[in-house]
């Protein structure tokens, strides 16, 4: 019977726990909305707000170094290439890590820079999350998960990078890249279509 | 497959293992599709229904797979994250491939996302229709390429193949494996219209039933989890909440409310919605639903998870006599009834014996005393119930399953009984006294004047020793008032005390009553000596029931307990004159108590909570209750009768006795054919908890009969449930009208 009354509680307790960040959740993100602000530091020390970069476009993307489906895009090329050519068209990637301390993804800011290094990214930021804060805000659920905010401040698209869910490198050139079509619409004036997608990959290791 | 082996150390969880495991997720997309051999966390095999096909033929192909523990896949919709497995068929030209029936899901809870999927050994099933010109006398080739996400904390994809050959001679038979993952899958042929919109931050789904999915009973029991095929519709962590419809919009109609999520679901159109429900320590259950928009669809504002049991629609289930639907004016007449009734049953006679002592010493008191009287006793039962009561809300509060007599199945309390039965047999038989009062005014002392404390003991007493006993109609009752706000509960619980309590109060009340009663004299003192033996037997029988709780070590401790006790007593009486002799006589006396209560408290915690059964074997045949013994005997053909019962339920054992374990109904069980199952609730069991909160009962016993499957429809008739009290004719009638 102590058993039963340990487990009821712990699921009042970890209801409880779970009621904040779904309550989060409801003002969080919405496409065709304002896209919440928030302020993170990122690996050298600087902070940043998304409010700095009002007037541009932003492209945020949910980062683990050690997850499959994220190491598909770095170790392809590909997620370089579109961080490069993003920043050749005056759009700011940001690139958020919300792993918590002691989960898979969480890295110190040094940690973080050798892998920004090794791995030739090219973000203009890599923003640190261990709390999780942004990544509830923007109710992120998988590494990468991309979002698109607009030169108003509008959140234009939230989901998947691309069309095929899955892990192998080969399917990178198959696939529909739903952020360079969303970006390309956003510069010619067109409608985002789709602008919400289911986004795939690994789960956000939140604490 | 060599993986297993290194990767079932994984769930160990230890700091270097995971990290090990992490790596490996770094390492192994750059590895894997290489075409090299990492460990994995899945197996895959193919099984075709058999491998001796005709050409045209549809056959059942199977994909199993095997988790290590601790790794799970996903369901066709994953959640917040996760993947499906995908599966890439290579067959002979022309073969027709059935899309995938995907089990019910479990739900993976990790941080604020929520995950559905399977974990263990699942079976994905398809059909495959053989094309035309499928050779039978050669080999034909099936193949497929499977990738498979597979996740603990963290994720790994795999890539796996399996294949089967048909018409190689070989003759395989996967169909019985196929028949069981087949048998539990979601029902998708429910009679049911259902309609969607949203509403505010809800995304709800109004469910009509043309036909009542049988297994779906009583709601109540259930966690429902609405479950949309499609990403984005609702919040994947939310709960779902379930209403019955309003009694006057339709009979038999559900309405499910789930916290919306961001997907416009009308830019889906039709969505395909999978309805999970689990009753506690069951296995989950699913039906599908394809619901259309429905823009007027609205959440009725009226109605609440309160209301939800007044509004079952009627017969659900297929029960007769549905206690739920009862209301609180039936409650409480019959719990006053069962109350009352309960004077007379067999666990409350000893306490019955002492009152009707004291019945007759009052008529020698004045009208106002006698009243006192009365008003005492009164106090004390419905003090005890409230207490009960009490614990019971709390109990049910915390989620725990507990129902009537469920202090019984404490061990502890059970030996606790027993010697205040044996004392109390001890001091009727004059072996010593209280206070030189007697039994009767036993506890007076605290109380003051006139023994009404021990009035109000009595009646303490008479509730304790009553609660193995569940008197006809109280069942119903009880099970009504647990499924009410604590409120309720506590109204009908004091009802059935004071039911227990009106005989006395009567005689207490009217003076006439009590003339009829005979006069005091001489008589009493033996009368009171014989009531010592009525009490002792229930102490006796309070024992039995505790060696089944316990071992045959805790029994022989509680006996030599008893004797001590006895002993005890005897050296209070006879101490030595001498103070200090006294002193330490009395000292060593206590000494070897206190042990003794230790060591019995000890062998009674140490006991396995196994139910050892409370019959002897050989009169009949029949099987234990478990959810897979009642489920498969319900999936058969041939009729069914429950029996729940307990080693305390003297009620039980009446029944057994009297209509069960008897040569009329024993024949009568051997001409249907019927398959009996009995469960033991002498111990805690939840899934007989569940079993009797399904029929809106939480004691023992009830009696349940399901009629056999009739050939022509394949329809079982409603189930009967027996009333509380049986005879072999009732028994006769149950089984032959269910026929």
């Amino acid at each position: 019977m102590f058993k039963t009354l340990k487990k009821t509680m712990m699921t009042f307790l970890a209801a409880g726990l779970l009621a904040v960040p779904a309550m989060a959740g409801a003002q969080a993100a919405a496409v065709g909305e304002a896209a919440p602000d928030f302020t993170l530091t990122d690996t050298h020390g600087n902070e940043h707000s998304l409010s700095d970069f009002a007037g541009q476009v932003v492209v945020l993307e949910w980062f683990n170094h050690e997850c499959p489906f994220v190491v598909k895009f770095y170790d392809s090329g590909k997620m370089q290439e579109l961080q490069r050519s993003a920043a050749e068209d005056g759009i700011v990637w940001l690139t958020v890590v919300s792993s918590a301390p002691g989960t898979q993804g969480y890295t110190s800011a040094d940690e973080a820079n050798e892998i920004i290094a090794n791995w030739e990214s090219a973000e203009a930021a890599r923003l640190l999350d261990p709390e999780g804060t942004a990544g509830r805000l923007y109710d992120a659920r998988t590494t990468p998960h991309m979002y698109i905010i607009d030169t108003e401040g509008t959140l234009v698209y939230n989901g998947a990078i691309d069309s095929i869910a899955s892990a192998n490198q080969d399917d990178i050139e198959k696939a529909d890249n739903y952020v360079v079509n969303a970006l390309e619409a956003l510069a010619a004036g067109a409608p985002i279509e789709p602008n919400q997608t289911r986004p795939y990959g690994c789960s956000v290791k939140y604490n | 497959m060599a993986g297993r082996k290194t990767a079932r150390l994984i769930p160990r969880s230890s700091g270097l293992l995971i990290a090990l495991a992490v790596l490996l997720a770094f390492i192994v997309p750059a590895s894997a599709y290489a075409g090299e051999e990492p460990p994995f966390y899945v197996s895959v095999e193919a099984l075709p229904e058999r491998t001796d096909v005709a050409a045209g033929e549809e056959i059942r192909v199977g994909l199993r797979f095997r988790m290590v523990e601790g790794w799970h896949i996903y369901w066709k919709n994953a959640g917040d994250s996760g993947e499906p497995p995908k599966m890439d068929w290579h067959v002979p030209a022309g073969t027709v491939i059935g899309s995938v029936s995907w089990p019910v899901p479990s739900l993976y809870i990790i941080g604020p996302l929520t995950n559905f999927g399977y974990e263990g050994d699942i079976i994905l099933t398809r059909t495959m229709t053989m094309p035309d010109d499928l050779p039978s006398d050669a080999p034909s080739d099936f193949h497929v390429a499977i990738d498979v996400l597979v996740c603990a904390d963290i994720c790994i994809p795999e890539k796996h193949s399996a294949s089967f050959t048909l018409n190689d001679g070989t003759n395989t038979d996967h169909s019985a494996a196929l028949d069981a993952a087949v048998a539990t899958l979601p029902a998708r042929d429910v009679a049911a219209q259902a309609r969607y919109n949203i509403s505010g931050d809800d995304f709800i789904l109004d469910i009509e039933f043309h036909e009542y999915p049988n297994d779906l009973g009583n709601i109540e029991l259930y966690d429902f989890d609405m479950l949309p095929v499609d990403w984005g519709v609702t919040e994947n962590s939310a709960s779902t909440r379930v209403f019955t419809r309003p009694a006057e919009v339709a009979s038999s109609g559900l309405l499910f409310a789930k916290k919306r999520d961001n997907r416009d679901p009308a830019s889906i159109g039709d969505l395909e919605i999978l309805l999970r429900y689990q009753a506690a320590g069951q296995d989950a259950k699913a039906f599908y639903v394809t619901a259309v928009l429905d823009p007027a669809l609205e959440a009725s504002p009226a109605l609440s998870a309160d209301d939800v049991a007044d509004l079952l629609p009627d017969g659900v289930g297929g029960i007769v006599s549905s206690p739920v639907n009862m209301t609180l004016m039936t409650a409480l007449v019959f719990a006053l009834l069962g109350g009352v009734i309960l004077n007379l049953m067999p666990c409350v006679f000893p306490v019955l014996s002492m009152k009707a002592l004291k019945l007759c010493k009052m008529n020698d008191q004045s009208e106002a005393r006698a009243r006192l009287h009365g008003l005492a006793y009164m106090a004390g039962i419905l003090l005890s119930f409230a207490v009960l009561a009490g614990a019971l809300i709390v109990l049910q509060i915390a989620g725990a399953q507990a129902g009537w007599g469920f202090q019984l199945q404490n061990p502890v309390i059970v030996l606790f009984l027993t010697y205040l039965l044996f004392l109390i047999g001890l001091n009727l038989a004059g072996f010593f006294e209280i206070g030189g009062g007697g039994i009767a005014n036993l506890g007076g002392n605290l109380a003051g004047r006139d023994g009404l404390g021990g009035s109000f003991f009595t009646g303490v007493l008479a509730t304790i020793v009553a609660t193995p006993c569940t008197a006809p109609f109280m069942g119903a009752a009880m099970g009504f008032a647990m499924t009410q706000p604590p409120a309720v509960t506590m109204t009908v619980f004091l009802a059935l005390g004071l039911g227990l309590a009106l005989p006395y109060l009567a005689l207490a009340f009217v003076p006439p009553l009590r003339a009829a009663l005979p006069k005091p004299g001489p008589w009493m003192e033996k009368f009171k000596q014989f009531l010592a033996f009525p009490m002792l037997a229930a102490a006796a029988w309070l024992l039995w029931v505790y060696s089944l709780q316990t071992s045959d070590i805790a029994l022989f401790y509680a006996v030599i307990g008893l004797v001590l006790t006895a002993f005890a007593i005897w050296v209070f009486r006879h101490s030595p004159h001498g103070r200090k002799a006294r002193l330490i006589v009395r000292v060593l006396v206590a000494l070897a108590l206190a042990g003794m209560i230790y060591v019995m408290i000890h062998e009674s915690r140490m006991a396995a909570p196994v139910s050892r059964t409370a019959e002897s074997a050989g009169a009949y045949e029949w099987t234990d209750f478990s959810n897979a013994s009642y489920e498969a005997s319900i999936a058969g053909d041939r009729p069914v009768f429950v029996n729940m019962t307990a080693a305390w339920c003297i009620t039980c054992k009446a029944n057994e006795r009297v209509a069960i374990d008897v040569d009329r109904t024993r024949s009568l069980f051997r001409a249907l054919d019927v398959h009996y199952i009995k469960g033991d609730w002498t111990n805690q069991n939840p899934s007989i908890t569940a079993y009797l909160k399904r029929y809106g009962r939480n004691g023992v016993p009830i009696y349940v009969y399901y009629g056999a499957r009739d050939p022509a429809t394949g329809e079982r008739p409603d189930a009967v449930m027996l009333p509380q009290l049986l005879t072999p004719g009732i028994v006769a009638a149950a089984l032959e009208g269910g026929e």
